[in-house]
């Protein structure tokens, strides 16, 4: 898995390449704890390149998700293909994360709430 | 050779759980996945089952053979145990003389199916079983949780089926149990609980695009819909805590099916081997990148 960065004004794209399991989670949480210690406190996670992601991959972004809480910052996710959404679906994530079908939508979002 | 020495070793190290939710007739599609770890040689440490898993994960517990369950699949479900409606619940309900109803009664009488539970499981008990089996039920009358981890397992099983108010309670050890759809549908939580590192759940939904004027059908949906929202909620949680993978089989039905579907076994256990093939790499994978 690849993580691609890119600095917009008020927030930072974190664009996942691959998939997100078992091997490559504990990667993923390192990188993104760094970024939320780093004061990176709105993130955009794009899943648009991830075809995958298992239980582990999810408990990473809950961990993301709880960090944000406590320096008052966010994450919107977007790009998610049939096979990612379903997972979040099922296990109830849907409704823990704002999440947009696109990358504009999330840009929007996190724009105009800036 | 070393390489299968040491993907053995992390078999053996990896503890393995299968959970299987609720969903009555449905729960025949988890066969396959009984069929697909016997193949790989996976014998789950623990299973948990709920409802129609219960049943499941309970004759797969006995027989240790999926081969004999898929043969068992019609003796399992057949329309003559549901047959046998109490009519002095339905004369209690409708408010008309000789009406009966009190907590030990259903809107069908449960001697078939505690008969046919007893000719399969017969006096086996639960802490006998050679792979750890917990059932989920649920207490009538507060609505707690109750999980079945010994006695009978005849019992238990009807117990943790026991679809009130359509079929009957039971009382076991003194309290009143019905299904444990009211309180865990997909009991996950039993499985981080019990550190197991792998665990693989199955659920079973239905998507019907066509509204039916059936009261059961209208009910069961209720349930249904109740079953996934509360699954959601003890699914985020059991991510939460545990410490590896879970994977998740959501096996998907374009129609409900009823208590008396038994038509439609052959089509069930189809789809469930669909769902089944799609996570076979994904089971493996997890298994092969445990670590201790």
């Amino acid at each position: 898995m690849d993580i691609i960065l890119q600095k917009m004004e008020e927030f930072l794209i974190v664009e996942l390449k691959g998939k997100v399991n078992t091997l490559t989670s504990p990667i993923l949480e390192k990188r993104l704890l760094e970024l939320i210690t780093d004061h990176q406190h709105n993130l955009l996670i794009d899943f648009s390149q991830s075809d995958y992601i298992s239980s582990a991959g999810l408990r990473v972004l809950l961990i993301a998700l709880k960090q944000l809480k406590t320096v008052h910052g966010r994450v919107v996710l977007c790009g998610q293909n049939k096979c990612v959404k379903e997972v979040f679906d099922i296990t109830g994530f849907s409704q823990l994360f704002k999440i947009f079908p696109t990358r504009a939508e999330a840009v929007k979002e996190l724009t105009q709430v800036s | 050779m070393e390489d299968e020495i040491q993907h053995n070793d992390q078999k053996r190290q990896c503890k393995i759980g299968v959970v299987l939710g609720s969903g009555g007739i449905k729960a025949l599609s988890s066969i396959p996945l009984f069929e697909f770890l016997e193949q790989e040689g996976i014998k789950p440490d623990l299973l948990v089952g709920c409802s129609g898993g219960g049943v499941l994960s309970s004759a797969w517990a006995m027989l240790q053979d999926a081969s004999r369950v898929r043969k068992l699949a019609g003796e399992l479900w057949r329309r003559d145990i549901f047959q046998k409606v109490d009519y002095r619940t339905l004369l209690a309900i409708a408010g008309l003389p000789c009406g009966r109803f009190d907590k030990s009664h259903g809107l069908v009488k449960a001697e078939n199916l505690h008969l046919t539970l007893i000719k399969l499981f017969g006096d086996q008990q639960i802490q006998d079983l050679s792979t750890r089996l917990i059932l989920q039920s649920t207490d009538l009358l507060t609505g707690a949780p109750v999980l079945l981890t010994s006695g009978t397992l005849w019992d238990a099983v009807y117990a943790s089926s026991a679809m009130f108010p359509i079929l009957p309670p039971i009382c076991r050890e003194g309290r009143w149990l019905i299904d444990g759809v009211y309180s865990s549908p997909v009991p996950i939580l039993e499985a981080v609980h019990n550190d197991m590192d792998v665990i693989i759940a199955m659920s079973y939904e239905v998507r019907e695009a066509e509204e039916t004027n059936n009261f059961i059908a209208h009910f069961m949906h209720c349930i249904a819909y109740q079953s996934t929202w509360l699954t959601r909620s003890q699914l985020a949680l059991s991510v939460d805590l545990h410490h590896h993978e879970i994977i998740f089989i959501n096996v998907v039905f374009d129609k409900h099916l009823g208590f008396k579907s038994v038509e439609n076994i052959p089509a069930i256990i189809e789809i469930g081997q669909q769902a089944v093939d799609a996570k076979k790499e994904e089971i493996l994978a997890a298994i092969n990148n445990y670590k201790a």
